[in-house]
């Protein structure tokens, strides 16, 4: 049951996402893949959509249906244990970031392209806990043009910059409902510098904290496995800096309640579909802050050595 | 199993196909040639209007309630027509950097970019028919691009004319501003009508929205020239005489100071006062053959400036309010106040005024 368990926590992300509170970067959005057996190869593919449309001074919301941020991204996730203590993720995200306002007239502007890759090695310490330390790799583009315009930095695919991660998981089940999980996770991605910002100029997104707590069970409706789960996540993001100097308009802190819902499909397969709900901003000056953010996809077990992988 | 990749396959579809029931991006504008460097022109982030520009604003006399969010210290741009003076206030202007208005039947757009502190009075009147500006949302080494909404024309606000779109080339009717201080305006303009925060937008006008960069010796957006003989943030004004500008800041020594200087073969005339924020500028008039000479008048409870040897008492706008020369006007020259990093990376090299 437990094994079946993590494997639907699997399905279930763990959000790492780099948006700016105005738009930004979607680094990657699933990392941390849950350890599994030696041998076993895991993929994941999702989709995410997330919408700021919420304009905010400090925590106080401000009245303003003209703007609207958009990041759609596809999210590709492989993980490969190893051993039973040494995995490794490697996540490959597209994006889309789009920018609308409305007034009299709709002006609309878009960049897409691959995103930063973020590779992931990871040690699990016991069934329990597990640690990781990683890297995000400058592969998305950071001088998309529109028009002819190079776009702002937040409306990037990619930061341009070369970023650490630091990843811990800690996740176990109670000894009365071993189908009642409850999991943690910390991540703190401490940012590098694109020194080619707008030709000449650095940018530097703030450095970047998130600690996720979560519960999870599994419920069997007819002959479906069901695995909801009700995560509550902290953000909090730091200023960018222009050219060593802090840019106004950046950085805040933010508190999410992420309720999901993971399907079993077999052995080797899951869905999941989640929604992140911002139940407490606050930015820094005035900013654009998440409205609802939407990530579905599906995950793949394969355990190499085993060869028990069918579809 | 069939229906969920199915699932996913349209995810990946709609994230890969190209847009469709979008229109295409307009950033860049109405036209495709630009009459300044497109690679010094970038996105500032909030797009086109996202920054609102405001039409007729709402305005309320002084000591009205409506004007409980300026402070004395606040700057505000100040335009005169006939008797009526009207006030700007930078608190509204930092959120808005662009108020569309009509003042006794003149149709001017008040121009205002906060990354380089220059605020420029624009006519609306364009091929006969009165127009508003936006905001586009690009900037040129760091300064606003107004756009007008009768052709979607791009124009440089410190270049002072169209640069980009059917209207290229085209320079927009000046209209002097003037900057104060609210506590100056206060004085000198008792009857004022000053513009306050019920804008039918939702901000936070108390605050100023780009944290330190007033004071802070930092851009937020690349410039092409530095020039480090003033602090970048210091206020100067630039003087325009035949087609070339110099550069004069408030007085290191004295509060209060009129100077004349040649350049250009014009004499120019500048007061300052740094206490009131006023830095204004004309070309000297001889009255009778005689040159003037100026000193600061002492009161700052009326609009009058300084004085001349024959007893004229000159108003800010460069008119004698009293005097036996009453009536007489100086020209006032196209110019206008900005940072220093401004005047410095448009016109690199420009002649400062030092004393």
């Amino acid at each position: 049951v437990t094994k079946f368990l993590l494997f639907g926590l699997l399905a279930l992300p763990l959000q790492l996402v780099a948006q700016c509170c105005s738009g930004g970067v979607p680094m990657s959005n699933n990392i941390g893949l849950p350890t599994a057996d030696k041998g076993s190869l895991q993929f994941n593919v999702n989709y995410d959509w997330n919408n700021l449309q919420t304009l905010k001074e400090a925590s106080n919301e401000l009245v303003d249906n003209t703007r609207q941020r958009e990041t759609h991204s596809i999210l590709f996730e492989f993980g490969y244990s190893f051993s039973d203590k040494f995995s490794l993720d490697l996540f490959v995200p597209w994006v889309r970031q789009e920018r609308t306002i409305t007034v009299t007239n709709t002006d609309f502007d878009k960049s897409q392209g691959l995103g930063d890759i973020v590779i992931l090695p990871k040690y699990s310490i016991n069934d329990q806990l597990t640690i990781g330390l990683g890297l995000k790799l400058p592969t998305g583009a950071s001088d998309t043009q529109a028009d002819g315009i190079t776009l702002v930095a937040d409306l990037q695919p990619g930061s341009g910059a070369l970023d650490q991660i630091l990843f811990i998981s800690y996740s176990n089940y109670l000894n009365t409902r071993k189908s009642f999980g409850y999991f943690g996770n910390v991540i703190f991605r401490n940012t590098g510098k694109n020194n080619s910002y707008l030709g000449s100029a650095t940018y530097e997104f703030g450095n970047e904290l998130q600690v996720i707590a979560g519960i999870a069970d599994r419920f069997v409706l007819s002959t479906i496995q069901i695995d909801p789960s009700l995560k509550i996540r902290y953000r909090k993001a730091g200023r960018d800096f222009f050219n060593d100097n802090e840019f106004p308009g950046s950085g805040g802190e933010f508190i999410f309640i992420n309720p999901g819902i993971s399907v079993i499909l077999s052995k080797t397969m899951a869905w999941q579909i989640n929604s992140s709900l911002p139940v407490y901003s606050f930015v820094n000056e005035t900013q654009l802050s998440p409205t609802v953010q939407i990530n579905t996809g599906i995950s793949l077990k394969l355990n190499l050595k085993k060869t028990e992988f069918k579809l | 199993m069939k229906k969920l990749f199915s699932l996913l396959l349209f995810f990946v579809f709609i994230s890969c196909n190209e847009e469709q029931d979008f229109p295409s991006s307009t950033i860049g504008g109405s036209g495709t040639g630009w009459l300044i460097d497109r690679t010094k022109i970038f996105d500032g982030g909030p797009g086109k209007d996202g920054i609102p520009a405001l039409e007729n604003p709402d305005m309320a006399s002084i000591g009205s309630s409506d004007l409980d969010i300026l402070t004395d210290d606040d700057l505000v741009l100040v335009y005169k027509s006939g008797n009526t003076v009207k006030a700007y206030a930078h608190p509204i202007l930092d959120w808005h950097e662009i108020i569309n208005d009509e003042i006794n039947g003149e149709h001017i757009a008040i121009t205002y970019c906060p990354l380089t502190g220059t605020g420029i009075g624009w006519g609306r009147e364009i091929n006969s028919e009165i127009t508003t500006f936006g905001v586009s949302g690009l900037l040129f080494e760091t300064n606003l691009i107004p756009y007008d909404r009768l052709t979607d024309s791009n124009w440089s606000q410190m270049y002072n004319k169209c640069v980009n779109g059917s209207l290229s080339g085209r320079q927009p009717e000046f209209f002097n501003l003037i900057q104060m201080t609210f506590g100056a305006l206060k004085r000198a303009f008792p009857n004022a009508e000053v513009t306050t925060s019920n804008t039918g937008h939702n901000r936070r006008y108390g605050l100023y929205p780009y944290g330190s960069y007033r004071t802070n010796s930092s851009t937020l957006f690349p410039i092409s020239n530095t020039d480090d003989r003033l602090h970048p943030k210091d206020l100067v004004r630039g003087v325009e005489v035949n087609g070339k500008f110099k550069a004069y800041g408030f007085s290191e020594s004295e509060s209060k100071f009129v100077i004349k200087d040649t350049f250009e073969g014009d004499e120019v005339v500048v007061y300052g006062d740094k206490e009131r924020g006023i830095l204004v500028s004309f070309i000297a008039e001889e009255i009778d053959g005689t040159a003037l000479e100026f000193t600061p008048f002492g009161s700052s409870s009326t609009d009058v400036i300084f004085m001349d040897q024959l007893g004229n008492q000159w108003n800010m706008f460069g008119r004698v309010v009293h005097g036996p020369n009453a009536g007489v006007r100086m020209e006032v020259p196209y110019s206008y106040i900005g940072y220093w990093l401004a005047w410095a990376t448009f016109y690199p090299g420009i002649e400062l005024y030092e004393e």
